[in-house]
C-alpha cells in the first residue's frame, strides 16, 4: 500500500494562499471523487478548514500521484506547477499517517489542542465515503486517527486549559464558583469586549444579566440583547452588593471602585465571592482590591498571561502527546501488513495445494498399482514436503507485519510464488 | 442541691434541648426554621431554672455557686439571660446557633453533679463509652474533611490570586465546591462531636462520679468543642468564608487533634 499526503497549512501558507486553495465543506466528497480520475489514485479523502487543506489519497503502484495532485490543484486553479509546489508539503506511507494523527489530535493547530479539527476531519471522511471516493484502507486509517485524537485528549491535558481570554474568564469563574447555574453577572459600560465576555459566561450557564453605564440609553440597549436589565449608573454600589460576577469596561479615567469601597461592599454581601473582570484601559477597578478576601479581581493583562502560559503548557502536553502518535502509528502499520500477509498465507497454501494435486493427478496411472496403506503412504509424503517447502516462506510473512519493510517481504513471497496480485 | 431544684433543673434541661434541636437543623441543613417554638422552649427554660436556682439558694442559704456544677448552672442562666434581652432588644436571631448549644452544654453539665446510681453492670457501661467513641470518631472524620477543605480552598485560593496558575490550579476542585464541603462536613461533624460530648459527659459521671469534671484533658475537649462551635456560629451567622474559615477549621482540627493525643487510649481518672 501507498500512502501520500499533499498538503498546506498555517505553517507554509499565508491566509491569501490558503483561501485559494480551500474546498468548500460541501463540495470536499465531489473533489475526492474527481481525483479517483486520475490513473494511479485509489482512494482519496480531501479535508478543508480555514488554517488547511489536505489531500489523503492511497496510490497503487508508482509514485505518479503527488503530481495528479497537482495536476487537479493546477486545472482547478489555472495556475503553473511552480505556484503551488513553494506551499505544499509531501508526506508519504509512515510520515502521512503521523500527519493525520497530529491533524486529528490537534497537534498540528494554530492553538494547539482546539477541539474543532476533530469533527473537521471526521465530516471530511463522511463526505468522501458518500461520494464513494474512500475505501477500506483510508477508512481505517481514519478510525485510528480518531482513537488516537481520544487518546490524546484523554492522556493528555492539551485540550484542558483555556487559550483565550473570553474562556480564560469562564474557566477562572468556574474555578471560583463551582457552577455557574444561577449566577448574576454585572456589565458595567456598554462596550463590545464586555459583551463578548457576558455572552461566554452567559453560555456557561450564567442565569441573569444587569447592565449599568453612564449613558442610560446604552445600557438598556444592551440588556435588551441579554435579555437582561438595565440599572441607572448610580446604583452601582448597591448592584455590587447583588451580583457575583462584574465585568468591567467604562471609559473612565479614574477607578470607579477603590479598595476602601470594595471593603464595605464585601461586608456588605457577608463575603460571598465576587469575581470582577477589569476590561477597561485604563483600568477601572483599583488592583489592590484583589488583596481583599473573597474578591478575584483580573485585569485584561491577568487574562493575557494566564491564556499565554495556558497555550504554553499546552505545548508542554503536545510533547507527550508526540509519543502517543508514533505508538499508534506502530499499532496502525502492524494491523495494516498484516492484513496483507494473511491471505499471502492462505493463497500460498492454496497454490502448494494446487500443484500438489496436479502432480499426484499425473502420476495416477502409476499409483493405482499401490495398495491402500502404500496411497496413504504418497499423500502423507507429498502432504510433509509441501509444507516443508513453505514451511520458511510462511514463518517470514507472519514476521513481515514487525518489520519495516514487510510490504516488501509479502510483495517478494507473491511473485516468487506467482501468486494472484 | 435539694431535690426539687435537681429536678426543675432537669426541667429545664429537657426545655433547653428544643434549643439544642434548632442548632442541629439550622447547622446541617443550613436554613432556619423552626425558630420561634424553640425559642418558646428556651424562655421556659430559662424560667425553670431560675426556680430550680432560687431554690437551691434558698436551701443552701446563700447563692448557689460553690461547685462547678453550680456555677455551671448559673453561668448557663446568666447566658440565657442575655440572650433573650439582646433578643428581645434587637431581634438578633442568628445568636441562638450559638447561646442554644452552650447553654444546654451548660446546664447539662450542672447536673452532672449529683451522684447517679451506678450502672446495672459492665455491659452497660461498655455500651456507652461505644457510642461515646463512634460518635466522636465519626464527627472527628468529618471535622478532619473540613479542615482538607480548608487546606485546599487555602491552595486553591493562593493559585488564583497570584494570577499565574500551576497545574495545582488545574487539578483542585473549585473554591465554592471547597466552601460547600467544609461547611456541610463542619455542620454534621459539629453535631456528631456535640451529642459525643454530651453521651461521654453523662458516661463520665455515672461511671467514675462528679470527679471527672476536673480531668483537664476533657476540659481540653471543650475548649475544642468551643473553637468549632465559634466556627459554626461564624459560618453561619457571619458569613465567615474564604481564607478565614478555612484557617478557623485547620486550627480547630489541630486542636482537636492535640486533645486526642492527650487522651489517646483513656482518660486519667480512668487510671486511677
Amino acid at each position: 500500500m501507498s500512502l501520500l499526503l499533499v498538503g498546506l497549512s498555517h505553517k507554509t501558507a499565508p491566509v491569501e494562499v490558503r483561501e485559494r486553495f480551500a474546498v468548500p465543506e460541501d463540495q470536499s466528497g465531489n473533489v475526492a471523487r474527481k481525483l479517483l480520475d486520475a490513473p494511479t489514485i485509489e482512494e482519496a479523502l480531501v479535508v478543508s478548514t480555514c488554517n488547511r487543506v489536505e489531500y489523503l489519497v492511497r496510490a497503487g503502484g508508482n509514485f505518479r500521484a503527488t503530481e495528479e495532485i497537482y495536476e487537479h490543484l493546477i486545472r482547478a486553479q489555472d495556475l503553473a506547477p511552480r505556484d503551488v509546489e513553494p506551499f505544499f508539503y509531501r508526506y508519504s506511507d509512515r510520515d502521512a499517517i503521523r500527519h493525520v494523527f497530529r491533524v486529528a489530535s490537534s497537534l498540528d493547530s494554530m492553538v494547539v489542542g482546539e477541539p474543532q479539527i476533530l469533527g473537521q476531519v471526521k465530516s471530511a471522511l463522511a463526505a468522501a465515503k458518500d461520494a464513494g471516493a474512500c475505501g477500506p484502507e483510508l477508512e481505517q486509517i481514519l478510525t485510528q486517527a480518531f482513537r488516537v485524537a481520544r487518546r490524546v485528549r484523554n492522556e493528555t491535558g492539551i485540550g484542558q486549559m483555556a487559550v483565550s481570554i473570553s474562556y480564560v474568564g469562564v474557566e477562572l469563574a468556574k474555578k471560583i464558583f463551582g457552577s455557574l447555574e444561577g449566577r448574576t453577572i454585572l456589565i458595567i459600560g456598554a462596550g463590545k469586549m464586555s459583551e463578548l465576555a457576558a455572552r461566554h459566561l452567559r453560555s456557561a450557564g450564567a442565569a441573569r444579566t444587569v447592565v449599568t453605564n453612564r449613558t442610560h440609553a446604552r445600557a438598556v440597549e444592551l440588556a435588551d440583547r441579554f435579555e437582561g436589565r438595565a440599572e441607572p449608573f448610580d446604583r452601582l454600589l448597591q448592584l455590587l452588593t447583588e451580583v457575583d460576577i462584574v465585568i468591567s469596561s467604562t471609559g473612565a479615567q479614574k477607578f470607579i471602585l477603590d479598595r476602601k469601597t470594595a471593603e464595605g461592599v464585601i461586608a456588605a454581601r457577608k463575603n460571598r465571592p465576587i469575581f470582577l473582570v477589569d476590561i477597561a484601559v485604563p483600568r477601572d477597578l483599583d488592583p489592590e482590591i484583589n488583596t481583599i478576601d473573597n474578591m478575584f479581581l483580573y485585569d485584561i493583562d491577568d487574562l493575557q498571561q494566564i491564556a499565554d502560559s495556558n497555550l504554553d503548557q499546552r505545548r508542554k502536553e503536545a510533547q507527550s502527546a508526540e509519543s502517543i502518535v508514533e505508538e499508534e502509528i506502530d499499532k496502525l502499520l502492524r494491523r495494516l501488513k498484516s492484513r496483507e500477509a494473511g491471505p499471502a498465507i492462505v493463497s500460498l497454501q492454496d497454490e502448494l495445494e494446487r500443484v500438489r494435486q496436479a502432480e499426484l493427478q499425473r502420476f495416477r496411472g502409476k499409483l493405482d498399482a499401490l495398495n491402500p496403506e502404500q496411497k496413504d503412504a504418497v499423500e502423507g509424503l507429498t502432504r510433509s514436503l509441501m509444507k516443508k517447502v513453505a514451511h520458511p516462506s510462511i514463518v517470514m510473512l507472519k514476521h513481515s507485519s514487525h518489520e519495516p519493510d514487510g510490504g516488501r517481504i509479502v510483495e517478494f513471497v507473491k511473485r516468487a510464488f506467482r501468486l494472484p496480485q | 442541691m435539694g431535690d426539687t431544684a435537681e429536678f426543675w433543673l432537669r426541667f429545664a434541661l429537657i426545655c433547653y434541648s428544643a434549643g439544642l434541636i434548632y442548632s442541629f437543623i439550622t447547622v446541617i441543613r443550613q436554613r432556619r426554621k423552626l425558630f420561634r417554638p424553640a425559642l418558646a422552649a428556651f424562655t421556659v427554660g430559662a424560667a425553670v431554672q431560675l426556680v430550680s436556682i432560687v431554690d437551691a439558694g434558698l436551701t443552701l442559704g446563700r447563692l448557689p455557686v460553690s461547685t462547678v456544677y453550680q456555677m455551671a448552672s448559673v453561668v448557663g442562666f446568666c447566658t440565657t439571660l442575655a440572650f433573650l434581652t439582646v433578643y428581645w432588644r434587637y431581634k438578633f436571631e442568628s445568636l441562638a446557633v450559638f447561646v442554644f448549644p452552650t447553654v444546654f452544654l451548660l446546664t447539662f453539665v450542672s447536673i452532672l453533679g449529683t451522684p447517679v446510681e451506678p450502672w446495672g453492670g459492665q455491659a452497660w457501661s461498655r455500651w456507652w463509652l461505644g457510642i461515646h467513641v463512634v460518635l466522636f470518631l465519626l464527627g472527628y472524620a468529618a471535622l478532619s474533611l473540613t479542615s482538607v477543605a480548608g487546606v485546599m480552598y487555602l491552595i486553591q485560593e493562593k493559585e488564583l490570586k497570584s494570577k499565574r496558575p500551576s497545574s495545582l490550579y488545574h487539578r483542585l476542585p473549585p473554591l465554592g465546591v471547597l466552601d460547600e464541603m467544609a461547611l456541610r462536613t463542619l455542620g454534621v461533624g459539629f453535631v456528631l462531636v456535640t451529642l459525643g460530648l454530651i453521651v461521654a459527659s453523662w458516661w463520665a459521671v455515672v461511671d467514675q462520679g462528679p470527679n471527672w469534671i476536673v480531668d483537664p484533658t476533657i476540659a481540653l475537649a471543650f475548649v475544642s468543642w468551643l473553637i468549632y462551635l465559634a466556627l459554626v456560629f461564624g459560618r453561619i451567622t457571619i458569613g465567615w468564608r474564604g481564607r478565614k474559615a478555612a484557617y478557623l477549621s485547620i486550627v480547630g482540627f489541630c486542636f482537636a487533634a492535640l486533645t486526642w493525643i492527650v487522651n489517646s487510649g483513656v482518660h486519667s481518672f480512668m487510671n486511677r
